[in-house]
């Protein structure tokens, strides 16, 4: 039996980007939300909607043929549409699932929209599970999260300051995105005083609920050549892994499980190192998060991770920049828009189109998601080498 | 299980059962790969994919070990009285579970021994499981 990764099929290339701001729960209507990230996904690329061959549309909950709803106000052009729902992983499936297509052959152009807004409503596939839990209150990922910072804290010396750090960079880099739900840098003194959550964990270190609309658009390279797409406008997709458990009982330490082999692999069919990423946008929900997953990612050492981040090295200008966008905890975490958003930063930065928050010489990225469950999607983004950059 | 075991009512039954007047926490094992698991495996073995039918279910002794505990301060849930506590315990068959530990964090210390005791329960309906100090779940 042999396997295909993405890389060895047809080169594919994001060519278009575009977002609705990621915004606190509001009056903006989702189809307002998704059609504004299309559209400027559009004209970034300099395509028309009928140039689209196919949509997938990441939505947690919006409801049913949320997908369709959305992409028929933007043209009656007879594309292939699907809705996939796969928790906060569903921009990332959505992505996924447009750059195999057209990698295939299937289709020539494709979009990945993600869009979703934080309703009272949110059924939740665990809550129909019907296994009973010892507490309720011990299975809220907060929870969970706070309950793995205080092992991390013993096994590897570090400090609550340290890990408020990741909200503190990850709020500043969002006061600097003009689509990031936080516009406010906050100072490691008031994330440390702000209200407790659970443990050590403050409000500031948790994402917050919101609304929002994203959208990546794909395409082949016949498509590049055909569209006149410029060479520095288009960034390879080299490597697409996605997972799930293999592990039982710790969730926190599944997720880092998950993170370590899909990155590996990631890697791996990228034919690219750690200490080449230069860029990172990764699922950091509650901030400890961060260290934890850029150790797993090989970006530092083991136990090096809340220091990393303390000592200014996954700043913007570091030696590796981790959530430039503001991350989930200030750009926001609306769910589905969440993992496309995450290519729309990259691809950003790797065009060197990033203003205030541009990472000097960024060439190369992994965009990192975890969803409930849990699932596990890594991607490497890449810059081809242009005028002897 | 022991023909003396009662699972409780309702989802309960997936994580409590009774002889006579006294609550057990209730567990599972996998007869494929020995998974022992807390709450029992109810769909089938989450390790091996084995069916309900080769998982039995036990009763566990309730006693584990304190990994670690966090203070919640916030009602994240409907219900919720804060501040409480949550912990990681190791039960001492294997499984290690997240639940309600009964005394504050300051009198936690990991590596501590605990005693599941249940609390709120009526007559044949489970009630809710709390960890509390071994010394103390005795007197």
């Amino acid at each position: 039996m042999s396997t295909v990764p993405l890389g060895a099929m047809r080169p594919v290339h994001v060519v278009g980007i575009g977002l609705h701001p990621y915004q606190f729960p509001g009056d903006t209507p989702y189809v307002t939300l998704g059609t504004t990230a299309v559209r400027g996904a559009l004209a970034d690329a300099g395509l028309s909607w009928p140039d689209i061959q196919s949509a997938y549309v990441g939505s947690g909950t919006i409801g049913m043929a949320a997908g369709r709803v959305l992409t028929k106000h933007l043209g009656a052009s007879g594309l292939s549409v699907a809705t996939i729902e796969n928790a906060s992983a569903s921009g990332s499936t959505a992505f996924r699932s447009a750059c195999i297509e057209v990698a295939s052959g299937l289709v020539d152009v494709a979009i990945a929209i993600g869009v979703d807004k934080a309703g009272p409503t949110i059924q939740r596939a665990f809550t129909r599970e019907e296994i009973p839990r010892f507490s309720d209150m011990a299975e809220l990922p907060v929870v969970k999260f706070a309950l793995a910072a205080e092992e991390y804290m013993a096994q590897t010396g570090a400090t609550a300051a340290q890990i408020a750090a990741v909200a503190v960079k990850n709020h500043h880099n969002a006061s600097l995105n003009p689509y990031a739900q936080f516009r406010k840098p906050r100072s490691l003194e008031e994330v440390l005083g702000a209200k407790k959550v659970a443990g050590i964990i403050t409000a500031p270190q948790c994402c917050p609920r919101g609304d929002g609309g994203a959208a990546a658009i794909v395409m082949s390279e016949e498509a590049l050549a055909r569209f006149g797409i410029a060479p520095h406008r288009a960034v390879r997709v080299l490597s697409s892994v996605a997972t799930s458990d293999r592990q039982l009982d710790d969730e926190i330490a599944s997720a880092v499980e998950i993170t370590r082999r899909m990155t590996a692999q990631a890697l791996e069919h990228a034919a690219v190192a750690p200490e080449d990423l230069d860029i990172v946008e990764l699922h950091e929900a509650f901030s400890i998060e961060e260290p934890l997953y850029i150790e797993a990612m090989g970006i530092c050492g083991e136990g090096e991770g809340a220091h990393f981040i303390a000592t200014g090295e996954a700043d913007i200008g570091g030696r590796c920049a981790v959530n430039a966008s503001g991350g989930l905890l200030g750009m926001g975490h609306p769910l589905g828009p969440t993992g496309v958003g995450q290519i729309a930063e990259i691809v950003r930065q790797l065009r060197g189109e990033a203003g205030d928050r541009q990472h000097p010489e960024a060439r190369t990225a992994l965009a990192h998601m975890i969803g409930l469950g849990q699932v596990g999607f890594a991607h490497i983004l890449q810059m081809d080498r242009h005028d002897g950059r | 299980m022991d023909e003396h075991f009662e699972r409780a009512e309702g989802a309960d039954g997936w994580i409590a059962a009774r002889n006579g007047d006294e609550w057990h926490v209730l567990g599972s094992r996998c007869r494929s790969c020995a998974r022992l698991a807390a709450p029992a495996d109810r769909f089938g073995c989450l390790q091996c994919g084995a069916p309900t039918e080769q998982v039995d279910f036990l009763p566990l002794s309730g006693r584990g070990t304190l990994l670690n505990a966090v203070t919640v301060f916030q009602p994240l849930i409907a219900d919720a009285t804060v501040p409480l506590v949550i912990g990681r315990i190791a039960l001492e068959e294997g499984p290690v579970v997240s639940a309600q530990i009964g005394v504050e964090e300051e009198q936690l210390s990991p590596g501590m021994a605990l005693q599941a005791e249940m609390v709120g329960a009526s007559a044949s309906a489970a009630g809710a499981w709390r960890f509390n100090p071994a010394e103390e779940a005795r007197a």
